[in-house]
């Protein structure tokens, strides 16, 4: 039988870091809490007869979030071998709250005293010998970021695990209360000789209702119970979890009073100072935008964009397809075979991985923001504004998860427990310009908007504006009436990027985007090739005349007044469904890559021709506010758990995308003197309902009454 | 005889690659998105 090794701690306290570390995956690690919403199991690297698990961050073992109920559930019913608690020595009081839960399941503990290196830098010292004593469990100093003493920790649960020795902590509650949790260990049978007996106990003392649901008590039992507990409440007047939260701290204050050495108690640290000037009330917004604008700068317009260019028009322009071509043709390959390697493969896949630079610099610029702590910081300030329409700062996070693909932001959403709140986030998660988006962005900002250097941050805001619009205006909305949750997020301290982590996210992100070119987007730059090379007669044609041209040209009437009626935009968009990558794969193949090279004219130079610079700026705000790929599709579906709010959030996005579209393109010819009396009246009347539902009060009692109904 | 045999590479690469595909959606190893083993592809199940 393998030993199983739980990781349990607080959000941010380095789980997953460690996990990494002793398993050797490459597990997402982020410094916000909901990263690991479920557990996730890895071999000891060097002992394949151990597995490690992963749990979700948690403060307590109290049932509130889904993050506690997946760890209570796994630590209480399937109980591991041995826990390796993970405590932020920086944050130790509020980290040891947990720490004296989990050494009452009965089961081995370990603690890894994580990020030493911060305590030893603020000048404090934790005596590990008198904490261990204590706590009645072994003590291991560990920094997980620098992979130190993680292997130590790892093996001293191996040998507890084998040895099954339980904590034994010297801490009391206070007499009153112990006689309480010993008459309640005693009187029921069932969890008398039971290793959680503690937990139990104290779990029926706080009235647990899952516990109680679980024990299924007589109920005599449960009114005897009932009896200790309201003694006890009136002996201290308070209720019975206040009772046990005050005992656990006083315990705490004596533990670390014992063991923990601050040099300055009051003292600001470098963080908090900081944070004085990013988390101002008044800077923080500014600086957010200053910064995103010259991430999306630098990875677009200037480092990624220089380095895509010559990957575009170098090594997908000159070098490859010539290349290719000559090959085919010089073994006498058949004309129509040349024409699905170059055009359908090398066109529509190469336009794909030319804008991989761009996307290897972005990456590298978000990773370091993540990984120094300032994106943590992003939902904080956000939480002000989200809070403003009645979302929380919780609802940011999956759309920080969103940046990376849509799917795992969507699946992040189920952190949030308000119903209205989490069905709005995953309606409006996607607006975030994924990484699959970012070809769109950078194929509208380099080929229509040579060296603007709004162009591709804008994608980003409108995004964040589409959210803020999208969350006022649903709040206003049956079915999504309600208070914030509320929010509670543990800033991490900032340090310096870790190169190892930067590294890791950038080239996995990178793997994955390479990945799929080479496989879905292959297929379906593929099938774009046969549709656009063959008419219904199998014959094979110009595109002009192909299947798909004849296909798209039946949609295409719908985009017109949005400014690209054309049916290669038309189909461009509806590939997108399949992977957002697509939209670029389908124009390499559609606009071809092969004769504008030969003359030395830049790739795209086609696709410039049949595009104004306002049409370019709607056709990417469609793409990019529309309904997510097939995958995202998959996930909201699953994760509104129905097909009819799934429609909802499907035609939500795809109506908000084409009226945003339709209104930027209308307004645009309007200043150009270009005036649609149907269309432009159109615009004018959606701006006018988007401001009347910015500004229309919301119906709090109609809500209510709901509410009221409901209960 | 070119066209046949590099004709016979290509779809077989494509036939390979929509039958992997195929299955890791089946096993649960990817959500469908095509790029499996992504760092956040254990959150797509």
């Amino acid at each position: 039988m393998p030993i199983k090794i739980a990781l349990a701690g607080n959000p941010n306290s380095g789980k997953t870091t460690m996990f990494n570390h002793l398993t050797g995956s490459t597990q997402y690690v982020g410094n916000w809490p909901g990263v690991t919403v479920e557990k996730k199991e890895g071999r000891l690297k060097g002992d394949k007869d151990v597995i490690i698990q992963d749990l979700p961050g948690i403060y307590s073992l109290s049932p509130y979030t889904l993050e506690e109920v997946v760890s209570r559930n796994y630590l209480v019913n399937e109980m591991p071998d041995a826990i390796i608690n993970i405590v932020d020595a920086s944050n130790i009081e509020r980290n040891l709250y947990l720490t004296t839960q989990l050494l009452e399941i009965g089961v081995p503990v370990v603690i890894a005293l994580n990020m030493i290196d911060v305590v030893r830098k603020n000048g404090d010292v934790i005596d590990i010998k008198k904490l261990s004593e204590a706590l009645g469990c072994e003590v291991v100093e560990t920094a997980a970021v620098k992979g130190t003493g993680s292997k130590e920790v790892a093996a001293k649960a191996v040998v507890l695990a084998s040895k099954g020795t339980k904590p034994s902590p010297r801490y009391k509650f206070s007499d009153t209360v112990e006689a309480a949790l010993t008459e309640i260990e005693n009187l029921v049978d069932s969890i008398s000789n039971h290793r959680s007996r503690r937990f139990f106990a104290v779990k029926l003392f706080e009235r647990d209702e899952k516990i109680l649901e679980q024990l299924k008590l007589d109920e005599n039992t449960i009114n005897r119970i009932e009896e200790i507990i309201s003694k006890v409440e009136n002996e201290l007047d308070d209720d019975s979890e206040s009772i046990i939260t005050n005992e656990r701290y006083t315990c705490i204050s004596q533990v670390v009073e014992k063991s923990v050495h601050k040099k300055n108690k009051s003292r600001l640290t470098t963080s908090d100072k900081i944070d004085l000037v990013l988390t101002n009330r008044w800077l923080a917004l500014p600086i957010f935008a200053a910064i995103m604008f010259l991430v999306y700068y630098i990875s677009i317009t200037t480092v990624g964009g220089w380095a895509t260019d010559w990957v575009n028009d170098v090594l997908f322009g000159e070098i490859i397809p010539p290349a290719v071509e000559g090959f085919l043709v010089s073994v006498g390959c058949a004309d129509w075979l040349i024409s699905l390697i170059v055009d359908g493969i090398v066109g529509g896949v190469g336009a794909v991985l030319g804008f991989l630079p761009q996307m290897i610099v972005l990456f590298f610029c978000l990773s370091i923001l993540e990984d120094c702590g300032y994106m943590a910081r992003i939902a904080f300030i956000m939480d002000r504004i989200f809070r403003k329409f009645g979302l929380s700062g919780k609802s940011f996070i999956p759309m920080l998860v969103a940046t990376g693909c849509g799917v795992p932001g969507v699946m992040a959403s189920r952190t949030i427990e308000n119903e209205s709140d989490r069905r709005i986030t995953i309606m409006t998660t996607t607006f975030m310009p994924c990484s699959a988006k970012l070809p769109i962005i950078a194929l509208i900002a380099g080929a229509m908007f040579r060296d603007s250097a709004w162009v591709a941050p804008s994608a980003y805001f409108v995004g964040i504006a589409a959210i803020i619009v999208s969350g006022i205006i649903l709040k206003k909305f049956k079915g999504f009436i309600g208070d914030p949750a509320p929010f509670v997020m543990e800033l991490p301290k900032y340090h310096l990027p870790s190169p190892k982590t930067v590294s890791i996210h950038m080239f996995d992100r990178a793997k994955s985007f390479v990945k799929k070119a080479g496989t879905v987007i292959l297929l379906a730059c593929v099938g774009v090739w046969f549709l656009s090379s063959f008419n219904w007669t199998l014959t094979m044609v110009d595109a002009e005349n192909s299947i798909l041209a004849s296909l798209g040209k039946i949609i295409a009437p719908i985009f017109a007044p949005l400014g690209w009626g054309d049916w290669k935009s038309a189909v461009s968009t509806l590939n997108g469904l399949i992977a957002k990558e697509n939209v670029v794969g389908t124009f390499g193949v559609l606009y071809g890559v092969e004769e504008v090279s030969e003359n030395g004219a830049e790739v795209w130079a086609a696709l410039q021709a049949s595009y104004t610079q306002l049409a370019a700026y709607s056709f990417l705000i469609f793409n990019l506010l529309c309904a997510p790929c097939f995958a995202a599709i998959g996930a909201i579906r699953r994760e509104m758990g129905n097909a009819k709010w799934t429609l909802i959030a499907l035609g939500y996005q795809t109506g908000l995308a084409y009226a945003v579209s339709l209104i930027i393109y209308q307004f645009g010819m309007m200043f150009t003197g270009n005036f649609s009396v149907i269309f432009g009246t159109l615009a004018i009347i959606l701006v006018a309902a988007f401001v009347y539902l910015l500004f229309k009060p919301v119906n709090k009692h109609e809500g209510l009454t709901r509410k009221a109904m409901a209960s | 005889m070119a066209t046949f045999i590099i004709g016979a590479i290509v779809f077989g690469i494509l036939a390979l690659i929509s039958i992997n595909l195929y299955k890791n959606r089946k096993k649960g190893t990817t959500c469908g998105c095509g790029c499996e083993g992504c760092p956040s592809a254990n959150r797509c199940k």
